[in-house]
Order: C-alpha cells, then sequence, then structure tokens
C-alpha cells in the first residue's frame, strides 16, 4: 500500500496548474489534474483522493457548484479551494487567497491526514461467479460479432466494463469501454469489428488466465 | 429494531453479490451504526417495481443502466411510490448529466463502477447521517 497522499487539483489556469502540480510532487504527494468542474466531480467519485484543491471560476461548472454537488452527494472529504476574490459558502473546508501563497499551501497540505482507505472485498466464490459469467460473456460477444450485432455487442462490452474493474482486469475494463465507445459512435465498418476481434481475444484471454490459476 | 431493507438492482447477478457482501463487511467490522440488512435482489426493472412494492425497502442501490428499462425512469417512479427511500445510483458512467439527471429525480447519492470499499461506505455513511437527522427532526 502506498503511503503517499493523493491530490485532486483543478484549475483551468494551464500555467499555474503545473505549479501546483510540482509542488505537490515536491510535498511527495501523488496528482491528479483537471482542468474544469465537470472532471473535478467524476475524478472525486472515484474516492481515491485524500484532498481536493480547486480553483473557483472554471469552464463547464464552477469550483462552487462542483463543491456542492459533492457535498450534496455524500463527499465528505477535505475541499480546499482558491480564489482571488473573498467568497462566502459553506463546503469547503479551507479557502486559500489568490495569489496562493506556497508556504501556507504547503502547511494546509501537510497538516491533513491521509483518508482511512477501505479494501473491497471479493470472496473466492465470487471470482468463480466472475469467471464463470466472463466465459459466458465471451461466448455470447463471438456470437454477436459474428452476425454483426452491433447493439448486442455494445451490450455486451457494457457488462465486462463495470465489472471487470472489480475484479481486478483494469486493461480489459478500459478495452470495453474504448470498444463501447466507438460501438455507439460509429456504424457497421472494418476497422470497428477489428477491434472487435482483438477484443474477443484479450477477453478469451481473461477468462482462460484465471483458470490456470 | 427493524432491521434495514436494502434492494439490490442491476443485471449483473455478481455485481449485487460483490455490493451485498461488501456492505456485510463494512457492518461486520463495526463501520456502521447497523449490524445487519434485509437483501432483495432484482435483475430487470420490472423486478424491481414488484419487489418495491412488496417490501417497501429503506434503500435501494440502482444501476443506471438496465436491460429492460431506463435506471433513472425507475428512480423518478420509485421516488413517486416512497419519497423516503434512499436511492443510491450505480453507473459505469459519471458524466456531470448523469448525476445531475439522478439528483434532480431525487436520488441520495451516486456512485460510479468499478465499486470499491470507499465508495460504498460513503454512500451508507450518507444514509446513516440523514436517517440520524431524520430522528432528530422526529424527536423534536
Amino acid at each position: 500500500m502506498t503511503t503517499y497522499k493523493h491530490i485532486l487539483i483543478a484549475e483551468d489556469d494551464v500555467f499555474l496548474l503545473s505549479l501546483l502540480e510540482a509542488q505537490c510532487n515536491g510535498l511527495n504527494m501523488e496528482t491528479c489534474c483537471v482542468e474544469n468542474g465537470e472532471q473535478l466531480i467524476t475524478e472525486a467519485l472515484s474516492y481515491k483522493y485524500d484532498i481536493i484543491l480547486t480553483d473557483i471560476q472554471m469552464p463547464l461548472c464552477d469550483g462552487i457548484q462542483a463543491m456542492q454537488i459533492l457535498r450534496r452527494l455524500g463527499y465528505d472529504r477535505p475541499i480546499f479551494a482558491m480564489s482571488a476574490d473573498r467568497i462566502n459558502c459553506a463546503g469547503f473546508d479551507y479557502i486559500l487567497q489568490k495569489p496562493v501563497d506556497i508556504d501556507q499551501l504547503a502547511e494546509l497540505l501537510s497538516q491533513t491526514p491521509q483518508q482511512h482507505k477501505v479494501q473491497l472485498q471479493i470472496s473466492s466464490e465470487l471470482t468463480a461467479l466472475f469467471y464463470q459469467n466472463l466465459l459466458l460473456l465471451s461466448q455470447d460477444f463471438s456470437t454477436a460479432l459474428h452476425n454483426e450485432d452491433l447493439i448486442l455487442m455494445r451490450q455486451i462490452c457494457h457488462k465486462i466494463k463495470g465489472g471487470a474493474a472489480s475484479f481486478g482486469l483494469t486493461n480489459l475494463s478500459q478495452l470495453a469501454d474504448h470498444l463501447q465507445q466507438r460501438l455507439i459512435a460509429e456504424t457497421h465498418n472494418k476497422a470497428l469489428f477489428e477491434e472487435g476481434r482483438q477484443f474477443l481475444l484479450i477477453l478469451q484471454r481473461s477468462g482462460a488466465k484465471n483458470e490456470t490459476t | 429494531m427493524r432491521l434495514p431493507k436494502i434492494l439490490l438492482v442491476d443485471d449483473v447477478d455478481y455485481s449485487r453479490q460483490l455490493l451485498r457482501n461488501n456492505i456485510m463487511a463494512l457492518a461486520d467490522s463495526k463501520l456502521l451504526k447497523y449490524s445487519n440488512f434485509n437483501f432483495f435482489n432484482a435483475g430487470t426493472a420490472i423486478d424491481a417495481k414488484l419487489l418495491f412494492r412488496l417490501h417497501q425497502p429503506d434503500i435501494v442501490f440502482l444501476d443506471i443502466e438496465l436491460p429492460d428499462h431506463s435506471g433513472l425512469e425507475l428512480l423518478a417512479q420509485l421516488k413517486q411510490e416512497k419519497p423516503a427511500c434512499f436511492v443510491v445510483m450505480v453507473s459505469g458512467a459519471s458524466t456531470l448529466d448523469n448525476v445531475t439527471q439522478s439528483i434532480k429525480l431525487g436520488a441520495a447519492t451516486f456512485i460510479v463502477k468499478p465499486y470499491s470499499g470507499d465508495k460504498i461506505l460513503a454512500a451508507i455513511r450518507l444514509l446513516e447521517k440523514q436517517l440520524n437527522l431524520q430522528s432528530t427532526l422526529d424527536a423534536v
């Protein structure tokens, strides 16, 4: 398990963002950088971060709205804001004045404790069930691919994407996600079916890998 | 005290089981106020509606993409039948649109798949907070 603190930084000024990133890296923190409020919300909901540091004025969804949505959804980890104006709203744990005093930021970040992490429990019975299901899905996918049934292929990708990541098959999940996006956006074409065939091979191999363990 | 009833709505069997196991693991490790729950399972929107009427669950974990119906539409129907029900929307895509739509239709919170212990804990903690608030209000 890593001992680094994870920080999510949202700032639409790319120069300032890289400055903050360098600062946090210097404090031995793992960083993730986003440039608008929408990305801030979707990243924060991964519950991977100990700290969120956000700008206020950002495109798509500003820092205050993003914080309010997260709080409404029960997100109770520290959220710090950076603002050039005086803001008066509940929900932030601390508001730093811009331009940000780097020493003050460093002090704040080092005082903020790491979040207690709860591991996902996966029993061996459940893993077995998952692989049984994956086998069935790969057979269904093979048939759907053969019949060039794009809708069924997309539905199977969707199922694999959600399940595979929970069972540690991150790569398979990402591939399923990518193919699913293409199946939504595109119609019948050669390259799409080629990716489908590649995906099927990886899918079959993912199932086979478990049988040997 | 009556056990809280949880309805799990997801068309993937092991997904429901994963969720159930992890809610129970949180309860077993004393991270929750409740030590046990009653679970009900539905794989389709039709089954979910039937079980919902029959058991009147306190909590619903509802996948946004169901084979026979949109999870968002089902959310609106469930909230209409039982406004106090605590609904956790579950989705593979955490677009702002999905999130704000869910809030607008009455979802209490939103879990982005893949599941993690922290995500499930955050959802149940929010439920407990709201129930505490409710019992304080009831006592006044």
